[in-house]
């Protein structure tokens, strides 16, 4: 089974020990909430911080107050595990 | 220039005076300085006539015509009769210097505006215009990585309509001194997200952009901001399977089981915001030789189950 793990205000250690850990074998998805407060905030360095660490990951800005938007983060990770799924991994 | 007139009716026009006229390409573009222009197009109604008249005095000899909102022409010099297309044809041929050969297209040499784009997304450096049928239409600066409508286009509601379906005739040129000063009039745009935007829309049955084929395999190289993927849930699985191997449109359409149209449209926007790059190899496997073992797909079910969930809430 693949294992499988939803990342959601996690701490700094707690990011580092899945980037550094078996990230690469995770399907995961980091969602970022509060992003609104924070216009200035950059995804796109975010996300290439993580491609440097080695995880591709999905970065998502959501508003945890929503359900559309953290049902979101359900719909990456399950378009994750579906093509680990396909494709054999 | 048209004075007066939005930039539908402005590429309209400019598609038309170009077929009319048989003109080379390039040979017609809109200026917004009377003092640019050769030949005067201005929006008719209350005014108009006099408004006109007044431009014209500048330039003795200069053609001036009026469009209504039927897009007919007429020369009011010559009453409200519409314009014949041998009357047009007549004037713009009479405006083309003369030349002994026929001029060459200043991009004759140049890659497929995508990868153009491509190209000047990936170095962050520079400015240019991208104009659609010789109409101005967006100031791009890649360092900054935005893009703000010019002239008419600021009144334009939907820039990826106009641009989308347009996109062939579209091309990138150089920032003049009068467009250079244009940055504080438009409020600056998100420029990879509007090319994302852009490819989704250029056409009903979409094609692949040059110098794609439906032979090349596609890889995704980082997820794109999900700002623009917007929520799409046949593109969250599209970014997740080309992250993970290279596909070509079919094979990513047969194993995703999503219309290849949308994949065609996905990859372009993929391939046009810089997103992915092309690899001339097809490493998908057929699903009968998947390897065997403990494994967990959810597939199409479970995907649908999620959106419905997210279609009428918790």
């Amino acid at each position: 089974m693949t294992e499988t793990r939803v990342v959601v205000g996690a701490s700094g250690a707690g990011k580092q020990a899945l980037l550094s850990g078996p990230a690469a074998m995770l399907s995961a998805v980091l969602g970022l909430s509060r992003v609104d407060l924070r216009p200035e905030w950059d995804l796109a360095g975010t996300a290439a911080t993580l491609d440097q660490a080695g995880a591709t990951l999905p970065v998502v800005p959501f508003d945890v107050r929503q359900a559309s938007q953290a049902l979101m983060l359900l719909d990456v990770l399950v378009s994750q595990i579906e093509t680990d799924g396909l494709l054999g991994r | 220039m048209i004075k007066g007139a939005d930039v539908q009716t402005e590429v309209a026009l400019m598609r038309r005076l170009q077929r009319i006229g048989a003109l080379p390409p390039g040979s017609l573009a809109l200026a917004y300085q009377p003092d640019q222009c050769d030949l005067l197009v201005i929006q008719d109604g209350a005014g108009a006539r006099s408004g006109g008249a007044g431009l014209d005095q500048g330039a003795a000899g200069r053609p001036l015509w009026l469009i209504d909102t039927g897009g007919r022409l007429s020369d009011p010099a010559h009453g409200p009769t519409p314009l014949g297309e041998a009357a047009i044809r007549q004037v713009l041929q009479a405006l083309l210097p003369a030349q002994a050969d026929p001029p060459v297209p200043a991009d004759a040499d140049q890659a497929p505006l995508a990868q153009q784009l491509r190209q000047r997304l990936a170095g962050r450096s520079g400015r240019a215009v991208l104009s659609l049928d010789g109409v101005p239409v967006l100031l791009l600066d890649f360092a900054a990585g935005t893009a703000r409508a010019l002239h008419s286009a600021r009144q334009a509601d939907n820039l990826p309509g106009l641009l989308g379906p347009g996109f062939e005739r579209l091309v990138l040129q150089p920032v003049s001194a009068a467009q250079a000063g244009a940055e504080d009039d438009a409020p600056p745009l998100p420029l990879t997200p509007l090319l994302w935007q852009t490819a989704l829309r250029m056409r009903m049955v979409p094609r692949l952009l040059a110098p794609m084929t439906e032979s090349t395999a596609l890889r995704m190289t980082q997820w794109p901001d999900f700002r623009v993927l917007a929520h799409r849930h046949d593109d969250f699985r599209l970014c997740s399977l080309l992250l993970k191997q290279a596909s070509t449109a079919t094979a990513a359409a047969d194993l995703l089981e999503i219309d290849p149209g949308a994949v065609r449209a996905f990859f372009n926007a993929a391939y046009l915001s810089g997103h992915a790059s092309p690899e001339h190899i097809s490493l998908l496997p057929p699903p009968a030789t998947a390897p065997e073992g403990p494994r967990f797909a959810p597939g199409p079910a479970v995907a649908q189950h999620a959106r419905r969930r997210q279609e009428t809430g918790p």
